[in-house]
């Protein structure tokens, strides 16, 4: 009788040697994307059954997080994405590039430094709410960037689009909440916009 | 290098994708003229403070508990696989 494992149990033990151990990072990936709890876990939940499923595709030495985030992305677009259109997307191409230094340049802040007036007291959760404001599609390749630190080429082959794409939601995407924090910095008083100045 | 050039390179230079860049060209303008210094040195900021907050923001995720729902999952198709 021979002692070797079958092969249904060495598939089993690789899986959870190679793809189990990044399913804390998915998670985090998946609260920012889904926006609650219960949808990132169910997300994440989905993403591994599909990937043990799938797991003979996997290529042995590729990168499994890459591969696991792909197959995230999937699930969320097909199954998660909001199907209703964000008010923030109607205007987008008429905010200024470089939202903030246009703002702070145009309040007349040039012999001010911005940096400690604007961020010394932004909250961790006001990010996280901007993050969570920017439509589904830039929100996704923002998180995948910001958070994950993805290269735009990984975040073209995991959310399945060009490069150009990728590159154009990142920059909506940085003008929207660009425009969310500073907003958010004057009514909170962080920064004075022009009529205040003078 | 002018202004607009160096500036169509901001968030590739921010992004740390440069392998299609001079960076050298965009570096020594950014470095002469004191409006791009200014703005590369707030988007920068601007970056890190998201990069940094949005990894603050992530609530204490107690992953064990997901993990046993999973790898239970897991169990099922493999029975399902052997009958």
């Amino acid at each position: 009788m021979s002692d070797s494992k079958p092969h249904s149990s060495i598939r089993r033990e690789i899986f959870e040697a190679e793809a189990i151990p990044h399913m804390d990072v998915l998670l985090r990936t998946a609260l920012r994307l889904t926006k609650n709890k219960n949808d990132a876990e169910d997300l994440v939940q989905e993403t591994f059954v599909k990937a043990y499923r799938f797991w003979d595709k996997f290529e042995t030495g590729s990168n499994c997080r890459a591969w696991l985030f792909k197959i995230m992305t999937n699930i969320f677009i097909n199954n998660y994405r909001s199907k209703t259109r964000s008010p923030l997307t109607a205007n987008i191409d008429e905010i200024d590039d470089n939202y903030i230094y246009s703002r702070l340049a145009n309040d007349g802040h040039t012999s001010v430094d911005p940096e400690r007036e604007l961020f010394a007291k932004i909250f961790d959760s006001d990010v996280r709410v901007a993050i969570e404001n920017l439509p589904d599609d830039f929100r996704l390749v923002a998180v995948l960037s910001f958070l994950e630190g993805f290269s735009y080429q990984e975040i073209a082959n995991i959310a399945d689009l060009q490069l150009g794409t990728v590159k154009s939601r990142l920059h909506r995407g940085r003008k929207l909440l660009q425009t969310q924090l500073y907003d958010y910095a004057v009514k909170n008083g962080y920064i004075k916009n022009k009529a205040e100045l003078q | 290098m002018n202004c607009q050039e160096a500036r169509s390179y901001l968030y590739d230079m921010i992004d740390k994708e440069t392998s299609e860049i001079d960076v050298t060209a965009v570096q020594s303008h950014v470095d002469k003229c004191p409006h791009c210094f200014d703005l590369f040195r707030l988007e920068g900021a601007i970056q890190d403070l998201i990069r940094k907050k949005i990894k603050n923001c992530e609530p204490q995720n107690n992953i064990s508990d997901l993990k046993v729902k999973v790898l239970n999952i897991l169990n099922k198709i493999d029975e399902e696989s052997a009958a």
